[in-house]
């Protein structure tokens, strides 16, 4: 199981070192940022002046070895735009996305967990067909046309939500349901195939046959076998997750990290757009590892094969 | 009516209703030749004449600019859907070349290329597309390569799962030991065994093409005006949406109707070619 740990952690951590290596490379490759940053008409003095100051004129060997011990020093590097600490930046505007994400994903992971096992356990009924057609629409409307259409139901019929802002928990509720409609869809089926497989077993049957309630069967027989199919779907939902909160958060102008990334990119801010997606990478990359961990503890089945 | 290979009702519907879309659209340059960049201020936000709702002369009104949505709309199709074709066609063609080369030749070759699929999967495809559109500049053309870089391990993965499943099979080693070389081997025996789980990856992959070719777009990071696609229109629509809330409803539908069919389509096709799934 140590050894499994060990391995699996060099792996993700050579990963991120790698996507760090090809931002690095590809931001540089397409252009100058000193174009950006000056007004027009600026001099051909104060460009390379510019450039000496953000160590853009020295040879790419050099900057990207600066930068590598630079970022294992734990030192992040200075905004171009903001002329701030990246990380410290980034620390910031983290609250926000936080509040955002946190309250989406817990509702979409109990939300979409009861409604699989409501939609598994009377399948075939008019309670599973609702919810399953439900969840088709759930993760085949893009979070833009939702968050466009929630806004045009909530703010300008109804008047009932603020459209924009983050005073207070009113300005959470539609960029929190935008954003987790589609995760709870795929959830909510992930669980409903999960558990349905794990119905047809016959140490189901088994159970039943010792006189175990029905109830018990599904609790402690049917959920706690579907858990690995279901946490390896959460698990997945992510990157879906990270990825949604960088639009829905341009949707209700919301001054999270995912803005931030955005507009770090349209400026060439470059040492911003890497320790971006630094941190997404290395995050996706430890949420798969804590994943892989977990089966041991989920399934005693996969523990054994780790000794 | 018999229904061929017991196709499900709402899944027929679903197909032609997308079909006639996707067709009408494809040939819209033929039947309303019209020049996307030209505006009539005049008729700006023109209300529609469908259903009698005036008489505009606008079967569903105009957009800010004065220009016939109905067209438009039909013009955007088209736009995501050609570029759904190519993204997919060179996702494809990528993936599969990587996973047979994974799957076939294993070794240090798996290894590279399952590093490359954890590299694809650790940032989101939305990302990856706004840091490389920003970067490059956005085109159709940088669509279609961003389609292909990100979508291509889904066909690796199934063409790599595949071919470890039929790698041992007996008729591979009677190919072998006659003499037939690899790459005959791949091209008559593994391609053609492995093709059906590859045509349901191909289905579902069309789903996820559209919804990333509208999200790219409506972050105006996509199609550039004057030219439009469906995420461009819920972009624009949405500064209309106090009066004509249809701007922004009708290009979603369009989009959840071309998504779903695709990805239902996949469902059954998955169900339906999979012999362990098949009940009867």
């Amino acid at each position: 199981m140590l050894q499994f740990t060990v391995k699996r952690l060099l792996k993700g951590l050579f990963c991120v070192w790698f996507i760090w290596s090809l931002v690095f490379c590809m931001v540089r490759v397409t252009g100058d940022p000193t174009d950006w940053m000056l007004p027009d008409g600026a001099t051909e003095e104060e460009m390379m002046t510019l450039r000496t100051a953000l160590h853009l004129d020295e040879p790419m060997a050099k900057q990207y070895t600066d930068s590598l011990t630079d970022l294992l020093k734990g030192n992040s590097g200075e905004s171009y735009y903001y002329k701030r600490d990246v990380a410290e930046l980034y620390k910031e505007r983290m609250g926000a996305t936080l509040t955002l994400a946190i309250p989406a994903f817990t509702l979409a992971i109990l939300i979409g967990i009861f409604l699989g096992t409501v939609a598994a356990i009377r399948h075939d009924s008019l309670i599973d067909r609702i919810t399953m057609s439900g969840a088709i629409i759930g993760y085949t409307l893009p979070s833009f046309c939702l968050g466009i259409i929630l806004i045009y139901i909530f703010c300008l019929k109804l008047r009932l939500l603020p459209s924009s802002g983050m005073d207070s928990l009113r300005n959470l509720v539609l960029p929190m349901v935008t954003l987790a409609v589609s995760p709870l869809a795929t959830i909510a089926r992930f669980t409903r195939s999960a558990l349905l497989d794990v119905m047809n077993r016959e140490y189901i049957d088994g159970a039943r046959m010792k006189g175990v309630s029905e109830l018990a069967v599904t609790i402690r027989h049917g959920i706690r076998n579907s858990l690995i199919p279901v946490v390896t779907g959460i698990g997945m939902q992510l990157g879906t997750l990270i990825g949604g909160a960088v639009v829905v958060e341009t949707v209700f102008s919301w001054p999270g990290v995912g803005m931030l990334l955005v507009t770090a990119a349209k400026e060439r801010d470059f040492p911003t757009v890497q320790y971006g997606i630094l941190m997404v990478a290395f995050s996706v990359n430890l949420v798969n590892i804590l994943i892989d961990i977990s089966y041991g503890y989920l399934d005693p089945r996969i523990r054994e094969t780790f000794k | 009516m018999k229904r061929p290979w017991g196709i499900p009702p709402s899944i027929l519907f679903l197909l032609s209703v997308t079909s006639i879309l996707v067709v009408v659209s494809l040939l819209a340059p033929v039947i309303f030749p019209i020049d996307l960049g030209a505006t009539d201020l005049p008729h700006r936000l023109a209300p529609p004449s469908i259903f009698g709702m005036s008489d505009s002369g606008y079967l569903l009104g105009t957009d800010y600019l004065g220009r016939d949505f109905a067209i438009r709309l039909l013009y955007a199709t088209r736009t995501s859907v050609v570029l759904a074709f190519f993204g997919l066609l060179a996702a494809g063609v990528l993936g599969i070349a990587l996973g047979v080369i994974a799957g076939v030749f294993g070794g240090i070759w798996d290894d590279i290329i399952m590093f490359l699929i954890n590299v694809r999967h650790s940032v989101p495809a939305v990302l990856i597309g706004i840091i490389v559109a920003t970067i490059f500049n956005s085109s159709g053309l940088t669509l279609i390569l961003l389609t292909a870089l990100i979508q291509w391990t889904k066909f690796a993965r199934q063409a790599r799962a595949s071919i470890l499943q039929i790698k041992s099979e007996s008729y591979i080693e009677c190919s072998r030991s006659i003499g037939s070389s690899t790459f005959r081997i791949i091209r008559e025996h593994v391609l053609r065994n492995i093709a059906s789980p590859l045509i349901v990856v191909t289905t579902l992959t069309i789903s996820s093409i559209i919804l990333f070719e509208s999200t790219l777009s409506f972050l105006s990071l996509g199609i550039q005006p004057p030219d439009t696609s469906l995420g461009v229109m819920v972009s624009a629509g949405r500064d209309q949406m106090i009066l004509q809330p249809w701007q922004v409803l009708l290009p979603t539908a369009i989009i959840v109707l071309i998504v779903m069919t695709a990805s239902l389509t996949g469902d059954w096709l998955r169900d339906r070619l999979d012999p362990k799934l098949r009940k009867r």
